[in-house]
This record gives C-alpha cells, sequence and structure tokens, in this order.
C-alpha cells in the first residue's frame, strides 16, 4: 500500500476542497495564522535583543573581564574610613603597574553631557574620560584616527575622539574631522580620532543612537576640566586567560589594600553572575515563548479540529456515498486528514508571510527596532513543522469520525 | 417451488443465499429485518423485488451490495464464500464488483459528471491514471446517452438524467451484478420508461439485475418476481 502516494494525491484533493471553501478555509486558519506568526516574529525579537547582549557582553571582555566595584566598609572599619583616598585614577595607575596577569586595565570618569560646538554646528554629546586599554573594552572599533594614547593620559591632552554621530551632526560637510577643534563646556578639544558606528560587525549588528553619541578623553583631563572631585566611575581589568583568573583577583585586592590603606571599600566583582543572568534570560524567554507558542497552536489545532468536525457533519452523505461505491475507511480517514493537513499548513505558510511582515513592521515602529533581527530560518523552520503536526493531530480525531461512518446510516442521513 | 427448499450454489449464480438473517437488537426487542431468506440470483437474470414497506427489501440489498453484514446464514458471491469476510474485503468488492443504483441519486454536488462516474475508480483494485478514467467514464456515459452533459453538475440535470449518471456510475468497473433500490421511486412515468429501457438494454448485453420496487410497471420488465414479507420470500414468481 502506497501510503505517501494515498496522501499526496489526498493533499490534492484536499487544495480542492480548501479552495472551494475559501471563507470557511480562512477562518479555520486564522488561529494557526496567528500562532505561527506570533510565534515566528517573537523569537525574532527575543533572538535579536539575546543575541546582541551576548555580542556586546563579548566584545565587552566577555568572562575574563573583571570590575572594581565600591562597598562600605566592613563595621570594625567604619571609624577609620576617612583614610580611604576612595577608587581614584591611582589605582588604576598601580594596577597597571603591580598586575602580572593582566591583559588590560581600563578606567572611567565620567564627564557627563556638554555642549559640543564646531563650525557653527551644536550638538549634546556624553563626554567620557578613559585610559588606552578601554579600547579594548569598547564594542566598537576606531573609524580613523587614533585613541586616547599614554601621553594623552600622562599631560592631561585637550583631545577628543568622538562618536560617528557626533562626527554626522558637527563635521558632516567635511571629508574627515581629524585635527578639527571642538569646543565643549568653553574648552577647545582638538578631534584625533573617530569612533566607528555601533551598527558594525563587531557592535554585533547593534545600532545605537546612545552609543554612538559618546566621546573620548584621557581620563586626566576629564578629572581636571569636567570634575570638582577625583572619583572614577568604573576600574576594569581584563585577565590574559582563565586559569589566572584566581590568581588576578588576588593580585587585585593585594595592590588596592595599599592604595586604600588597608579599608575594604571595594571588590573585585567577576562576571559569572551577568553571564548566568543572560544565559537565566535566554532560558526565561524560550520557556515562555514555548508556552505561547503552545496555547497558540492548541488554539489553531481546536479551530482546525471545530471546522472539520463541521465539515464531516456537512459530509455524512458524501461520506456514505464514497463508501456505498467502495471507499475504505482507510481512504475516507486518509480524505478528511489530508484537509486537515492542507489547512494547517497553508495557514502555516501563511503564518510566517505574516510573520516576516510583523518583524519588518516592528523594526520600523520600535525605537532601537534595528535590535530585531530578520525572521530566523530555524524559527520558521519549527513554525512550519508544529503547524503542520498540529493539523495533523487536529485532524485524526474528525477523520477518525468521517472513516468510522456507517455507509448505509450515512445515506440515510439527510 | 417452496421457498424453504434449500437450493445448491449453482455455478453459474451471481448470488446464492442460504436462510439469511438480519436481525436488529432494539433494546429487549429483537427486529427480525431477514428472517431465513434463501435465493439464488442466476448469471444474467432480472430480478424485482417487491413487498410492503417494512418487509426487509433495502436490508437485503445492503447486504447483497456488501454495505452491511448478515447476522446467520450462509451467502456465496461468484462461488466465493463471503458470508464473514473483512470490511476492507467488502469494501473491495463494493468497488470493483457491484454497480450501485439509489432511489435519490446519490450524486456529489461539487464534482461534475464526469467525476462522479469515474469516482469508483479512484478506489478500485488498481490505479487508473486520470486520462484512462476520463475514458472510461465517457464510455460508460455513452452507454446511457449522457455523454453530451460529461462537464455539468449534477444539480444541473433532471432527475431522469441523474439517475441515468448514476447508472453509468455504476457501470464503471464492468460488474456482472447491478443492484438498484427504488430506482425509479423519484422518477415521472416518462423518466421512469427511459431508466427501464436502458435496464433492459443492459440485461440484453448481458448485466445480472437486481431491482426493488414499488410500482408494478416495473416489475414487470423483470425476468422474475419474488415477494417480500416480514423478512420472508413469500412468493417466488417466474414467467
Ligand atoms: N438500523 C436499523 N435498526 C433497527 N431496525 C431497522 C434498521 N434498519 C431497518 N430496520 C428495520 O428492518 C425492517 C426492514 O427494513 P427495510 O428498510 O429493509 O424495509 P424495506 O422493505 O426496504 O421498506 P421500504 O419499502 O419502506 O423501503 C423494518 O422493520 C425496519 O424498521
Ligand atoms: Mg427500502
Amino acid at each position: 500500500m502506497n501510503i505517501v502516494g494515498d496522501f499526496i494525491s489526498g493533499a490534492a484533493n484536499g487544495f480542492r476542497e480548501v479552495w472551494a471553501n475559501k471563507l470557511r478555509s480562512l477562518l479555520s486558519m486564522s488561529g494557526i495564522i496567528l500562532g505561527v506568526a506570533a510565534l515566528v516574529a517573537m523569537i525574532g525579537v527575543v533572538q535579536g535583543m539575546v543575541s546582541n547582549l551576548r555580542v556586546s557582553f563579548e566584545n565587552s571582555g566577555g568572562i575574563l573581564r573583571l570590575n572594581v566595584e565600591t562597598q562600605d566598609p566592613p563595621e570594625e572599619q567604619r571609624h577609620i574610613e576617612g583614610r580611604s583616598p576612595g577608587r581614584t585614577l591611582n589605582d588604576a595607575i598601580a594596577l597597571r603597574e603591580g598586575l602580572t596577569h593582566a591583559q588590560f586595565v581600563g578606567a572611567e570618569v565620567e564627564g557627563g553631557w556638554s555642549r559640543f560646538e564646531a563650525r557653527g554646528h551644536r550638538r549634546w554629546a556624553l563626554v567620557r574620560g578613559v585610559l588606552p586599554d578601554n579600547l579594548n573594552f569598547d564594542t566598537r572599533g576606531l573609524a580613523e584616527g587614533r585613541f586616547v594614547s599614554e601621553l594623552d593620559v600622562l599631560y592631561g591632552s585637550p583631545v577628543v575622539v568622538i562618536g560617528s554621530e557626533v562626527r554626522d551632526r558637527l563635521f558632516g560637510d567635511i571629508d574627515s574631522p581629524l585635527g578639527e577643534v571642538v569646543r565643549i563646556q568653553g574648552g577647545s578639544y582638538t578631534v584625533v580620532g573617530v569612533m566607528e558606528e555601533s551598527l558594525s560587525e563587531a557592535g554585533g549588528g547593534v545600532r545605537s543612537r546612545f552609543v554612538d553619541r559618546q566621546n573620548f578623553m584621557p581620563a586626566t583631563t576629564v578629572l581636571r576640566r569636567f570634575r570638582e572631585d577625583q572619583n572614577i566611575r568604573e576600574l576594569t581589568v581584563m585577565a590574559k586567560d582563565l586559569p589566572s583568573l584566581p590568581d588576578l583577583i588576588e593580585q587585585i585586592e593585594n595592590i588596592l589594600m595599599q592604595t586604600h590603606r588597608g579599608i575594604e571599600d571595594f571588590y573585585v566583582s567577576t562576571r559569572d553572575e551577568q553571564l548566568a543572568d543572560l544565559r537565566r534570560l535566554e532560558r526565561s524567554f524560550m520557556f515562555s515563548l514555548g508556552g505561547i507558542a503552545a496555547i497558540s497552536l492548541l488554539i489553531g489545532g481546536i479551530g482546525i479540529m471545530n471546522v472539520m468536525l463541521a465539515s464531516v457533519s456537512e459530509r455524512i452523505r458524501e461520506i456514505g456515498v464514497r463508501k456505498a461505491i467502495g471507499a475504505r475507511s482507510y481512504d475516507v480517514f486518509l480524505q478528511f486528514l489530508s484537509e486537515a493537513v492542507v489547512i494547517s499548513v497553508v495557514g502555516g505558510i501563511l503564518g510566517l508571510l505574516l510573520s516576516v511582515g510583523l518583524l519588518a513592521g516592528l523594526r520600523e515602529i520600535i525605537p532601537d527596532g534595528d535590535r530585531i533581527s530578520g525572521a530566523p530560518l530555524v524559527a520558521m523552520f519549527w513554525g512550519f513543522i508544529f503547524s503542520s503536526g498540529i493539523g495533523l493531530l487536529s485532524g485524526i480525531y474528525p477523520a477518525i469520525r468521517a472513516a468510522r461512518l456507517d455507509p448505509i446510516d450515512a445515506l440515510r442521513y439527510e | 417451488m417452496s421457498v424453504d427448499q434449500i437450493e445448491k450454489p449453482a455455478e453459474d449464480a451471481v448470488f446464492t443465499l442460504r436462510n439469511l438473517r438480519r436481525t436488529y437488537e432494539m433494546g429487549s426487542e429483537t427486529v427480525r429485518a431477514l428472517d431465513g431468506v434463501s435465493l439464488t440470483i442466476p448469471d444474467g437474470q432480472f430480478l424485482a423485488i417487491i413487498g410492503s414497506s417494512g418487509s426487509g427489501k433495502s436490508t437485503l440489498m445492503h447486504i447483497l451490495g456488501f454495505m452491511d453484514s448478515p447476522t446467520g446464514g450462509t451467502m456465496n458471491f461468484e462461488g466465493e464464500d463471503v458470508t464473514g469476510i473483512s470490511r476492507a474485503r467488502r469494501a473491495s468488492l463494493r468497488a470493483n464488483r457491484i454497480g450501485f443504483v439509489f432511489q435519490s441519486f446519490n450524486l456529489l454536488p461539487r464534482l461534475s459528471v464526469i467525476d462522479n462516474v469515474v469516482l469508483p475508480l479512484i478506489y478500485g483494485e488498481r490505479p487508473v491514471r486520470r486520462k484512462d478514467r476520463i475514458e472510461a467514464g465517457m464510455q460508460a456515459l455513452q452507454r446511457v446517452g449522457m455523454d453530451h452533459r460529461a462537464k455539468h453538475t449534477p444539480n444541473q440535470l433532471s432527475g431522469g438524467e441523474r439517475q441515468r449518471v448514476s447508472i453509468a456510475r455504476a457501470l464503471i468497473n464492468k460488474p456482472r451484478l447491478i443492484l438498484a433500490d427504488e430506482p425509479t421511486g423519484n422518477l415521472d412515468s416518462k423518466n421512469r420508461k427511459v431508466v427501464m429501457d436502458l435496464f433492459t438494454k443492459l440485461i440484453e448485453e448481458g448485466i445480472t439485475l437486481a431491482l426493488v420496487t414499488h410500482d408494478d410497471v416495473v416489475a414487470n420488465y423483470a425476468d422474475r418476481r419474488i415477494r417480500m414479507q416480514d423478512g420472508k420470500i413469500i412468493e417466488d414468481d417466474r414467467s
């Protein structure tokens, strides 16, 4: 017995039946269409978000990155808390000199949002004071020129590395802004470099206007010109490799104990937690998506089953006739099953098309919509498999009902 | 000839029934739709089955047409004992060896005339290509004089025309036996004559026909008339 052949000719008849009842078929498909569309579109959104989080996690140092955070010192040190200078640029300098297992040491001083002016244009943009190694902690590279150098830091030079969005706003009318002067908060700074757009490959396809409005200056320059205190916002160390991580942490703690004069107002945080968070996030997204998918496809399946049951009772006489002239129960079973599968497969395909449109639409509407990826092929594949599977499952019961009908009873039915 | 006399399965008989019973259990009550029917239908015979309403005529036709099974007795079809055969085997016999004509035509309204006629071929023993199906269908339609309406749908036809199409459908698998349950019941006298002349022509071509009717005019076309009452054959008239 050639089941596949029977099924293919059944599917052809199924198509004819579906086409003959266009409106009814469309209504019965609607659950599957919406279910598949929502599923694929949501997977697209979530996958885009999560993979971008992952890429920026990796590009900003991954698991090898350590941060020195501040904390309240323990109870017994509270009364001498004032002896510690807190987290300062000196910490970074001491770490750079003392660490043997570190790849990079970065520090950041916040300069705040400031007004940038050049060539008659103005733009509010963020000033970040950094060390040369900070380039390695950024998801972006340099588009042109150079980054903040050791000498810049040493002398507190009035130089700036601007973000791509700032370049477009202030220097959109010239070829290269290198060597041009920008007025920021009353001071003059020479542009020595331009950062890449965050949309670039290294940024994981994430374009963020916020990121592209960030500009770098030497940490010393920012401390001198933009701040009253000596506090730094971030102190970052990147390990050479994973095995050296514990030793490195110990070294950091030893060195900082000296610069903080024995006060434990800091701790070294690893990114284990962040990685675990990321994984938890991914998992919970996938679980909730799985739940939504299951529910929507269940509803789709119930819709199809409902329509198929109605179709069976509408066609009892037809079933009787077919059986009377020789159709086996198997033939009738296959006829109705293939109709259900055709409905759900067509519904699944329409749902996939809708999801592509939905994602394209979302990318336009949502702020930061560029984070949304295109309809992912894997999701489309599974959406398709699930919808046909649902058709198969929801078609089985009505098909059995049809196949079980007794020809005499069916023919007597009015 | 006595109706209770047991007939031997004849070599050239299409059907031989012995003491056939069909009962329905309705709660505590037992309905004997067929109550010991013995009957031989020889090859080429035109048999009319008559009798009052509820006497078991349709029940007998359904069993002869392999749509129903007897609850007692034996039946032999074309030399083969078919008493307790499986559902699948019965379906196969329906598709390949018997043509059935109904009172209410039972054509599928959504299919064209030609597609209705070739429908049994889809369920036949061997697959038939569409081109060959159409050819066979057109031949069957020619035999009933309906080939010019092949592309129409059943509801574009008169009752008599529909019945001729359904006879073409019964002929498509070239069966020896055609069963007809009140085939003229829904027709006026003019169309009744057309259909009965068609049946007469088919008998001359060698078909065996068993037909249920309430109509004496129709019964008089037959070679033999059996009368049923309370699930039994009470009269067997060969003239
Ligand atoms: N499915 C069934 N369940 C119970 N009783 C049935 C069933 N089918 C038929 N019967 C009974 O069997 C008997 C014979 O019915 P059958 O249909 O064979 O009569 P008939 O001779 O064809 O009558 P008519 O001339 O009205 O068509 C009737 O008493 C009928 O009520
Ligand atoms: Mg009857």
